[in-house]
């Protein structure tokens, strides 16, 4: 179960001048020196989900999406609010993002899974299971960086999919392997659908979030603007396109 | 075995401890399954019957059977949001609560039953939920996964209600991330060395070749006149050079390398839940496996050529843990501050150069004038080096004094550098 309460997230507006030291001091006995500007990414976001849930969000370039999976994730911690998170979070948001283009296959699913909170010697045990499902047995010791970037991501789907999540974050992932991979990837994410994983879902593939959630919501502007069965949700946010 | 080690997850230890007050809070992790964690609380008066009251808690964990009540204890159970919450309360007055994975919720459940503790308080300290239990005149604390400072929590607390008659000091919790961060540290610092070595047939010989080629500078340059004070050997002036440019090379090395440790991978802190002090500290540790295979050997060999007595070699060890805490402290600190201010590598370089020269690696004490010399005897890269000397160049037995004033400082920087950098991270995000 998760359960977001107003959360909010402001986050410092990029500019290079209060990044240096020396004229911060400067600014500082001159007067002249401001703290840098906040902007809001997330504003007062109110979300429960339950066990075995599938929700979608969806919404605009900008509108959060993505921070919201990664405020969830733990990545990012709320400005204000309380984010509350049950179980394991497998994270699959820009898969592959751990790994060591000089480090070998082998040794990446190590890094890799143990970045993503799992334990030494259990991500070992994985290594055969995880090379069998991304089918990259050949590849075992070869350097990631000679890697296509297709099986780049299989790869990163396959560690991050591996263990037994009980949250599934889920950003824009279908999108990668081939199609016979996408095909194997779906049914590994099917299958722990059907064993009751709570999954949350970015997608801009509305029919998709149509077919597969149970709830969507529509993010705008860092607020929830929509909250409701997928279909109705996806109807808001085409019609927002249009407005 | 433990339960927790045949599911192959890191083994729980108490992460908390209390100073002095009434209460004692104890927490500690344990494996359900490979990959539920759960976090154990158990607050009871600190007095005698302490032990007699933990006995039936532990049994009850590690039985795997929730629901025996035990002779001692009388135990509820309750479900909420499909997870079981229970607590324990003895007849002699302490109260223990535990529950699977997420204390928050065993909390909530606990003040839903009633069951004499009042749930004071929720609080979202370091953006994580803190729970705070007020029981009798003890006040006990208690976080989520990676809840990470429940005396900050403790003191807001303390302040808002305005108990300060509360007598309670609790330690700093470690973290319920311990076990991982010692995972990642491992990982990440073997792929240091690895990656480092990967195509060159010398390896770790790399790391002694940047001190000794200067050691042959300096030697050329300096040898001629400083080899009178070491008795007039050249051979003793060269190995002194070595082990302080050693030392300096070693200090050097893991400091600027570390010092862009957190921002070099931003990136990856911004797309994983990764703590990001795991970043200085492995790089730390993959040079210090250097020091250990690379450098150490040499200075042995030093001891059995040059020293008089290579049996006190063995003491060796104090200066240079001394000099891996000082370095980690000083990584720690440059690292998190660069996060901030992009120009302190310009800052650091003149610093290091500025200590370089302050430091006895190329000339001897002797030279300094009088009334200047503590500042440059008793700084702590100082210390270490000329303790180095002293077991591996000189053969002779280490000074206390200065053996534990280095020790001190090494450990004074590397607490240093933990605050700094713990209080800097949780801004981070935002710049990285």
């Amino acid at each position: 179960m998760i359960r977001l309460h107003d959360v909010s997230l402001t986050r410092r507006v990029q500019d290079d001048r209060s990044l240096d030291l020396k004229r911060t001091m400067l600014d500082v006995l001159r007067g002249r020196y401001r703290p840098p500007q906040r902007k809001s990414v997330l504003r007062a976001v109110s979300l429960t989900i339950e066990a075995g849930e599938r929700l979608g969000i969806i919404g605009r370039n900008g509108a959060g999406k993505s921070t919201l999976l990664k405020v969830i994730a733990g990545i990012i911690p709320p400005s204000a609010g309380t984010v509350e998170v049950k179980g394991v979070v497998a994270p699959l948001i820009e898969l592959g993002a751990g790994f060591d283009p000089d480090l070998s296959v082998i040794d990446n699913i190590v890094l890799y899974g143990v970045l993503l909170g799992f334990d030494y010697h259990a991500m070992q045990a994985r290594v055969g299971p995880i090379l069998e499902f991304a089918q990259l047995g050949e590849f075992a010791h070869a350097l990631v960086k000679t890697l296509s970037s297709g099986m780049w991501a299989r790869l990163g789907f396959a560690v991050a999919s591996d263990l037994e999540p009980d949250v599934l974050l889920l950003d824009e992932v279908f999108a990668v392997g081939d199609e016979e991979f996408r095909r194997r990837s779906r049914e590994r994410i099917e299958r722990l659908w059907n064993r009751g994983t709570t999954s949350i879902v970015v997608s801009h593939d509305l029919p998709f979030i149509v077919e597969t959630c149970t709830r969507a919501i529509c993010l705008a502007g860092g607020r929830v603007a929509f909250m409701g069965d997928p279909r109705p949700a996806a109807r808001f946010y085409i019609d927002t396109l249009d407005a | 075995m433990t339960l927790a080690r045949r599911h192959g997850i890191p083994r729980f230890r108490p992460q908390a401890r209390v100073l002095g007050g009434e209460v004692n809070v104890e927490l500690q992790r344990f494996a359900q399954r490979r990959y539920q964690r759960g976090v154990r609380v158990t607050l009871v008066p600190k007095n005698e019957r302490m032990k007699a009251q933990k006995e039936p808690l532990e049994r009850c964990v590690s039985s795997g059977d929730l629901g025996a009540p035990d002779r001692r204890a009388r135990l509820r159970k309750s479900l909420r949001g499909g997870e079981l919450a229970f607590d324990l309360r003895h007849k002699n007055g302490g109260i223990g609560i535990q529950g699977i994975r997420d204390i928050r919720n065993d909390g909530r459940s606990l003040a839903r039953l009633n069951l004499g503790i009042d749930l004071a308080d929720e609080l979202v300290t370091a953006n994580k939920l803190a729970v705070i239990f007020r029981h009798g005149q003890g006040l006990g604390v208690t976080g989520g996964r990676s809840f990470r400072r429940p005396r900050s929590c403790l003191r807001r607390h303390i302040r808002r209600h305005e108990t300060t008659s509360v007598p309670v000091v609790i330690d700093r919790i470690l973290g319920a991330e311990r076990g991982r961060v010692t995972g990642l540290v491992r990982v990440l610092a073997t792929r240091n060395v690895r990656v480092r070595y990967r195509g060159s047939s010398l390896g770790i010989l790399w790391s002694v070749s940047n001190p000794l080629l200067m050691t042959v500078v300096y030697a050329v340059v300096f040898g001629h006149t400083f080899s009178a004070y070491y008795g007039g050997s050249k051979l003793r002036y060269v190995a002194a050079l070595f082990v302080g440019l050693a030392t300096m090379n070693f200090f050097s090395t893991s400091t600027f390398q570390a010092l862009h440790a957190v921002v070099a991978n931003g990136i990856l802190l911004n797309k994983m839940r990764v703590p990001s002090i795991v970043f200085p500290v492995s790089t730390v540790l993959a040079n210090a496996f250097q020091l250990l295979f690379g450098t150490l050997p040499v200075f042995l060999l030093i001891a059995l050529v040059v020293g008089h007595d290579p049996l006190w070699m063995p003491f060796i060890v104090v200066p240079l843990l001394a000099l891996v805490c000082l370095s980690m402290g000083v990584s720690l600190a440059v690292s998190a501050i660069y996060v901030f201010y992009r120009d302190i590598p310009y800052l650091y370089e003149l610093a290091y150069f500025a200590l370089f020269v302050a430091t006895p690696v190329f000339y001897p004490l002797e030279i300094i004038e009088p009334r200047y010399r503590p500042f440059i005897e008793y700084n702590p890269l100082s210390l270490i080096v000329e303790q180095l000397r002293a077991v591996a160049v000189l053969g002779t037995a280490p000074s206390l004094l200065a053996s534990t004033l280095a020790a001190a400082s090494g450990l004074i920087v590397l607490v240093l550098g933990i605050v700094i950098f713990r209080r800097a991270s949780a801004a981070f995000m935002d710049y990285l």
